[in-house]
């Protein structure tokens, strides 16, 4: 009896006296919610920290209203990113905690330079957060954009995360989309772009102050990582649908004089690689999508089932043609597969595989690709016929 | 084994020591003078001790012999002391060598009467409140069951309410509490044995059960265990339970403690035995198992669906219990990652101006609490509702503001006490109420990773635990699958075809198969 006690007191000291405690409490924190990355000419990378300041947002004292910011940037410069980490860590109180952070901002020239020899440091952190929503900053640089407040998110980091969810895009993986490309042969990476803008378009609205964030497409990137240039809002759509991303998209085409919109909701896609005997590459690449025709200012009475028809055949078209064009920009301008082709040739054909992927862009490039796109009206509408009928 | 032995000897001296040697003072003598002596001597100042010497026709002696206050004198004046005195023997009765023979079947008209041949037994007999009487040249003594001590009227027990089920509660009274549960099984299945515990206070102890059902290998053990104690009081069940339950190192009961009938009833309905105890409105009910700890006794009067329901509620709030403040610590101290940010910010936002690091925070708060609540416990009631006033005042308003605590803290530490009082059977939450500390150590020395450990053991120790033989987490561990219907769901009654593998003995059978309500079943009885 009495050893065990013995035993039982050296055991529990040594729960106190261990003395490597990973303990920091919450206010000793830094809670770090987006990084910034830019280049800088000779003198390497300049990261910049988002950082918030808790005290501002106390509930108790009417929350943040008040016009001041409740953020604070920090930056340095420094050889790689770890060299700035900790000079930025010089100038902060608290310790910096990467847990939290969702989203990462590019400059455009820092990604044109390539981001080969700086990302190790995002992966080998274990504090780091993988689910991370990465962005090239489409002609700018990355501590403008987060200089800028968002009147809508108390935590500005979210507003470009949840305008690329609400995009219907991959949001918060899609940093680990990108890493995961870096890895495979078959796929080159591709992040979404976002541009400085305002929030009110047209003449001579916006005031100067009042920026917003704003999804631009995607940005391109080559078997260096670099950046070799960017897609717009409807061809990252199409991309987004080609990989089987997507989950929402509203499609509008023209037909005679009046214009139809559809909203998809249930969207699908395949992509069916074929080698021929000597060695071409064919795609065909099967869409598919359900939903509902929301605006029809148009002279067709959608209650009849051979206008319905007629209509789901001239989406058909009009998209098809849109995407076909997508994937010949793809491959013509930037000759990177970011589609993916590669990698569903490795699955779906593997013995192959191992010939063509060395020299796979140039293959892709070559590669020819058929779109069928198959779109399903599920419904009209809660009233019949158009208003202009 | 040893020191027990030692402490028998020294009473067996005692006794030998306090009682002359001269005469054989255990059998009752012929000569009543000599009896009277000895029962004074015994009872030498014991103030309530009555000896009331009766002359019938002037010659035979007859002594009643009471404790005052234990027995009904009213009635012993009236059936016994007044026709014995004004109309004496009735004529023609025999012979006055057996005015004794004739006592017991004529004259006391009591209806229980016992005779004793032995000093020590009337001693007992007038002790347990019976009244005593002894005959001049008689060598037995008559027992006359006259009790009429003051006892507490039958209310309902407050701590265990039910909504809708009986409302009735032992009370002090052994011999109420056999008879509330008789009203109940009105079987002569139901046994109530009989054992006395306690060299000083004399407890009258039962041990009920239904013959038939209970397992005898349980009910031998539980035989050979009370025989085992060696007491000198008996004041309560508890005194019992320490003695007899299978670890008493662990902090889980096991052994069910419960004020209502109904509740023993229906536990002896399912092989289970109860210890009675004189003197406590509590009986003991084993063996228990982890499961019978969130069972409440309502739970059997609702229908089974909100039954269900409320008990999943009551597991969910268990764990609660014991693991919300240490996750709390944990996930702000060591892993903020795994906290959503907008609650991360508000979190951070009201520990900001708080001095301390979470896990004394929280110690601070759970103190408070459980001191508010055992000052509850024990505060006279007109002085209640102003300290319950002021502790919620000074810990959940005055605290935060002055920023010793945060709001988050005192909503953790807030739920965490609804949640143990979400526990029906008090001396299990009790349990859960101690390992709660624990677990907020490990949580502040190793974050999730401690809490993980304390699972694993406080599982481990669970898993070990056996009460009476039946694993204490029975039937998850061992599985079985049969009696996992009345665990976290409780089926239907008419589901209820068996008995618990481990409680019942011979007779597994409860209730015949195809009683489900259907109407088809209707037509055909018809």
């Amino acid at each position: 009896m009495n050893r065990r006690l013995i035993c039982f007191v050296i055991y529990s000291s040594l729960l106190f006296t261990s003395g490597c405690w990973d303990r920091v409490e919450i206010n000793n924190r830094a809670i770090w919610i987006a990084t910034g990355l830019d280049a800088i000419e000779k003198e390497g990378i300049q990261l910049t920290g988002q950082i918030l300041i808790p005290s501002s947002m106390n509930p108790q004292n009417g929350g943040g209203g008040n016009g001041e910011k409740n953020f604070f940037l920090i930056s340095a410069i420094g050889k790689n990113i770890t060299d700035a980490t900790q000079k930025i860590q010089m100038k902060l109180s608290r310790k910096a905690f990467y847990g939290q952070r969702r989203v990462l901002l590019l400059g455009e020239e820092f990604a044109k330079l390539g981001l080969k020899n700086q990302l190790d440091f995002t992966i080998k952190d274990p504090n780091a957060s993988l689910r991370t929503d990465a962005f090239v900053v489409k002609k700018g640089t990355a501590i403008d954009m987060l200089n800028l407040s968002y009147p809508l998110e108390n935590i500005p980091a979210e507003a470009p995360l949840k305008e690329h969810s609400q995009a219907g895009g991959m949001s918060d993986t899609s940093y680990l989309h990108f890493l995961k490309a870096v890895n495979s042969k078959g796929i080159r990476p591709s992040l979404p772009a976002i541009e400085i803008g305002n929030f009110q378009d047209g003449e001579g609205v916006g005031k100067k102050g009042e920026k917003s964030y704003q999804l631009t497409g995607s940005a391109v990137f080559d078997q260096d990582l670099k950046l070799c240039g960017y897609l717009n809002m409807e061809e990252y759509r199409d991309q987004l649908w080609i990989m089987e991303v997507l989950k929402k998209r509203s499609l509008t085409i023209l037909i005679e004089d009046g214009n139809v919109s559809l909203d998809l909701d249930k969207m699908g896609s395949k992509v069916i690689p074929e080698i021929s005997r000597n060695k071409n590459i064919k795609f065909t690449i099967v869409l598919t999508g359900e939903g509902a025709v929301i605006e029809n200012n148009t002279n067709l009475d959608l209650t009849q089932p051979k206008n319905l028809e007629f209509m789901q055949n001239e989406f058909n078209k009009q998209y098809k043609k849109q995407v076909a064009h997508t994937i010949t920009k793809v491959q013509t301008e930037y000759g990177t597969d970011i589609f993916g082709f590669g990698e569903v040739i490795h699955k779906q054909i593997p013995y192959q595989w191992r010939d063509l992927m060395n020299d796979w862009d140039k293959k892709f490039s070559d590669a020819d690709v058929t779109v069928k796109v198959n779109l399903t009206i599920r419904r009209v509408g809660m009233s019949g016929p158009s208003l202009r009928k | 084994m040893k020191k027990i032995g030692k402490w028998e000897k020294i009473q067996k001296n005692k006794k030998i020591d306090s009682l002359p040697s001269h005469i054989n003072k255990d059998m009752l003598s012929s000569e009543i003078s000599t009896n009277e002596k000895v029962l004074k001597e015994s009872f030498q100042n014991c103030s309530d001790f009555v000896i009331r010497p009766i002359y019938i026709s002037g010659e035979t002696k007859i002594f009643v012999i009471y404790v005052d206050g234990l027995s009904d004198a009213k009635t012993l004046d009236e059936v016994f002391l007044k026709p014995m005195m004004f109309e004496g023997l009735p004529e023609g009765m025999g012979e006055v060598r057996q005015i004794g023979q004739i006592l017991k079947q004529h004259l006391v008209a009591i209806s229980q009467v016992t005779t004793v041949s032995k000093m020590s037994e009337l001693v007992d007999g007038v002790l347990k409140a019976n009244v005593g009487i002894i005959v001049d040249g008689e060598t037995d003594a008559l027992l006359a069951e006259l009790k009429g001590y003051e006892k507490r009227g039958i209310e309902e027990p407050s701590t265990e309410v039910v909504i809708r089920g009986p409302r009735d509660g032992f009370i002090e009274n052994l011999r109420t509490n056999t008879s509330l549960l008789r009203r109940r099984i009105r079987s002569t299945s139901l046994k109530t044995e009989p054992i006395t515990i306690g060299e000083f206070s004399q407890t009258d102890v039962i041990i009920a059960y239904i013959d038939g059902i209970v397992q005898d290998s349980i009910l031998d053990e539980v035989r050979t265990r009370l025989k085992r104690i060696q007491i000198d009081g008996v004041l309560e069940s508890e005194y019992i339970e320490e003695f007899i339950e299978d670890n008493p190192y662990s902090p889980f009961p096991q052994i069910q403690n419960t004020e209502r009938p109904d509740i023993v009833a229906s536990s002896l309905l399912e092989g289970k035995v109860a210890i009675l105890v004189d003197n406590t409105p509590f009986a003991l009910v084993l063996p228990m198992t982890f499961w019978s700890g969130f069972q409440a006794a309502g739970d059997y009067y609702e229908r089974f669906m909100y039954a269900t329901f409320i008990r999943i509620i009551r597991f969910i709030l268990l764990n609660v219990c014991i693991f919300f403040p240490s996750i709390y610590v944990a996930l702000t101290t060591y892993h903020p990652k795994l906290i959503p940010t907008s609650l991360l910010i508000s979190i951070a936002a009201s520990r900001e101006s708080v001095p301390f690091p979470a896990v004394i925070e929280v110690f601070l708060m759970e103190f408070m609490f459980d001191g508010l609540r055992e000052a509850g416990i024990r505060l006279p009631k007109p002085v209640g509702s102003a300290v319950s006033i002021v502790g919620a005042l000074v810990i959940g308003q005055a605290a935060v503001q002055a920023g010793i605590v945060s709001a988050p803290m005192v909503i953790v530490v807030a739920t965490t006490g609804i949640a143990s009082f979400g526990i029906p059977r008090y001396s299990f939450g009790n349990a859960f109420q101690m390992l709660r500390y624990v677990m907020l150590i490990l949580a502040g020395c190793l974050g999730f990773y401690g809490i993980v450990i304390g699972f694993i053991a406080l599982i481990i120790h669970l898993v070990n635990l056996r009460s009476y033989g039946v694993p204490y987490f029975s039937p998850v561990a061992p599985l079985i699958l049969r009696d996992l219907k009345d665990i976290v769901i409780r089926t239907p009654r008419w589901a209820f075809n068996y008995r618990r593998e481990f409680f019942a003995g011979r007779n597994k059978k409860r209730i015949p198969k195809g009683q489900k309500p259907s109407p088809k079943q209707g037509r055909n009885s018809k």
